[in-house]
């Protein structure tokens, strides 16, 4: 079963440029896919495509089974429950600690406190930032800010993880790690997808890569 | 429903402790709501002082119908039929021309004035006391009668009374407009309130919305903190009015005394203090309401 499948999306932005042209991609549950390209291909676009936070020009979306380009704004925030998010503009929030910065994504569901308060923790164990969890954000290194990203995009227990540039800015070893911990959500059944220009650190998983340019999937 | 509970209840906790941890900026914010309820509040409060002495020294109007000399029985009957069946007449007396005279007497100093008189000078009479909520038609009943057999002259005493109705009633209709526009300050105040707070967690909006939340659930904490911004206004407010009411209450009286009358001030009853705090509590989340919703209407949802 796909988990999202994309028919001939194309995207123009208003200033005018086409970020994505005719683009058809489909992803199985617990798959893992690398979108690589250079900077510009559309990989971002893409992801934001498939959270709904932007909407394609043309083209027919579905995320677990639901056509995205034609549900209603209000039913927007239903469907990123299931999603997990690691975006490259995503901000923690630097008046709250670590704890409450993936407490968030579990508030907004309507979860018990001490349940969420658990699975944040449980979350943060899996990146490795358990100790940090009273820490604020601040205090943290890029690659630890980053890590809590994932945490706080893994606690729902998403079925789709979609991950733009998670690596970026954060040493290799951390890197390893983040990717490391998407291989292990991946192990237990959710899909994840990765845009990542470091075509090395891909290399090293024996994943399925699908590489973008100039808004075409040129493999 | 269990979800939607625990939210409201986690954002009255979080605007409580919120209001706790800046106390000085909430009341501040709660200080400039609650003057600007005052106002109105204290004209609301004068209004119905206002009644209540109007009440209190107010005689019905009276319709005094004076007959000619040469009436009889049979026009001053029908004179009293009108006024007895005409809706908004409390009573009817007739006063004959004879008791007049013997009532004249019995004031001190008149009696011998009275006594040099051939004959009785003064007219059979009728008092009609109307409804003093049926004022209007009274001028037309007085038009009706004065056309009569016999009268010779209908005076009607009310017209100082629909002054003071009239006044009461443009106090009131400016009351309304003072009450309406106040009560947009009261919501633009609270709006930009709350649309400063907005911004400042404009960071936290933008995580929340990413992460699924609804634009309900983004509105929430914003209404909580709104309304109790509103309630705590309205207190004040009450409160501003009762201090200015205690300050006036003595003088009032005795000035009331020296004109013999036995007047006090009328404070706010509970049920007109419930519906000050009930309707500031309301302003106050329509503010928040507004300042949220226009918020995310202009910062919609990415898609």
């Amino acid at each position: 079963m796909s988990v999202f499948r994309l028919e001939n999306v194309h995207k123009r932005y208003g200033n005018g440029v086409q970020a994505l042209r005719g683009v058809s991609l489909s992803v199985e549950s617990g798959e893992m896919l690398f979108l690589t390209g250079p900077s510009g291909a559309g990989k971002t676009t893409l992801l934001r495509l498939i959270a709904a936070l932007e909407r394609p020009t043309s083209g027919r979306i579905e995320v677990q089974g639901q056509d995205i380009t034609r549900i209603p704004r209000r039913a927007v925030p239903y469907l990123r429950r299931n999603l997990g998010l690691v975006l490259q503009d995503q901000r923690l929030l630097f008046d709250r600690n670590v704890l409450e910065n993936v407490i968030i994504a579990l508030a907004v569901t309507g979860s018990r406190r001490g349940e969420a308060v658990e699975r944040a923790h449980a979350a943060l164990e899996k990146v490795g930032l358990r100790e940090r969890a009273t820490s604020n954000p601040m205090a943290l290194s890029a690659g630890e800010q980053q890590r809590v990203c994932v945490a706080r995009a893994l606690v729902a227990r998403p079925s789709l993880l979609l991950a733009d540039e998670p690596t970026a800015n954060v040493d290799e070893a951390n890197a390893v790690r983040i990717l490391e911990t998407f291989r292990a959500f991946n192990a237990v059944g959710v899909a994840v997808i990765v845009a990542s220009h470091d075509a090395s650190l891909v290399g090293r998983y024996g994943s399925r890569v699908v590489r973008l340019d100039a808004g075409v999937i040129v493999e | 429903m269990r979800a939607w509970f625990a939210h409201h209840v986690a954002c009255l906790s979080a605007t409580l402790r919120g209001m706790v941890r800046a106390p000085f900026s909430s009341m501040i914010n709660a200080l400039v709501i609650g003057l600007a309820a005052t106002l109105p509040l204290i004209g609301l409060v004068a209004i119905e002082n206002g009644r209540a002495l109007a009440g209190g020294v107010a005689l019905d109007p009276t319709l005094g119908v004076f007959f000619a000399l040469d009436a009889g029985k049979q026009e001053i009957d029908a004179v009293e039929s009108v006024l007895r069946n005409t809706s908004g007449v409390r009573s009817v007396q007739f006063i004959a021309r004879s008791e007049a005279l013997e009532r004249l007497r019995k004031i001190e100093g008149l009696g011998d004035t009275l006594g040099t008189l051939r004959s009785n000078p003064l007219p059979d009479t009728l008092v009609a006391r109307l409804e003093a909520s049926a004022i209007a038609p009274e001028g037309q009943l007085a038009a009706q009668v004065r056309a009569m057999p016999k009268v010779a002259h209908v005076q009607l005493d009310a017209a100082w009374m629909l002054r003071l109705r009239r006044l009461l009633e443009l106090g009131g209709a400016a009351l309304t407009l003072l009450s309406a526009l106040l009560g947009a300050v009261f919501v633009g105040v609270t709006f930009n309130t709350v649309r400063a707070q907005i911004h400042g967690q404009a960071d936290e909006l933008a995580v929340a919305r990413l992460v699924g939340a609804t634009d309900r659930y983004l509105r929430r904490p914003f209404c909580h903190f709104g309304s109790w911004l509103g309630l705590l206004g309205g207190l004040i407010a009450l409160g501003l009015t009762w201090a200015v009411l205690a300050y006036l209450d003595q003088p009032i009286a005795d000035l009331a005394q020296a004109y013999g009358s036995s007047f006090r001030l009328v404070y706010p009853t509970l049920g007109q203090t419930g519906i000050v705090v009930g309707v500031s509590g309301l302003l106050g989340l329509l503010g928040a309401f507004m300042a949220v919703s226009i918020y995310l209407l202009i910062n919609p949802s990415p898609a």
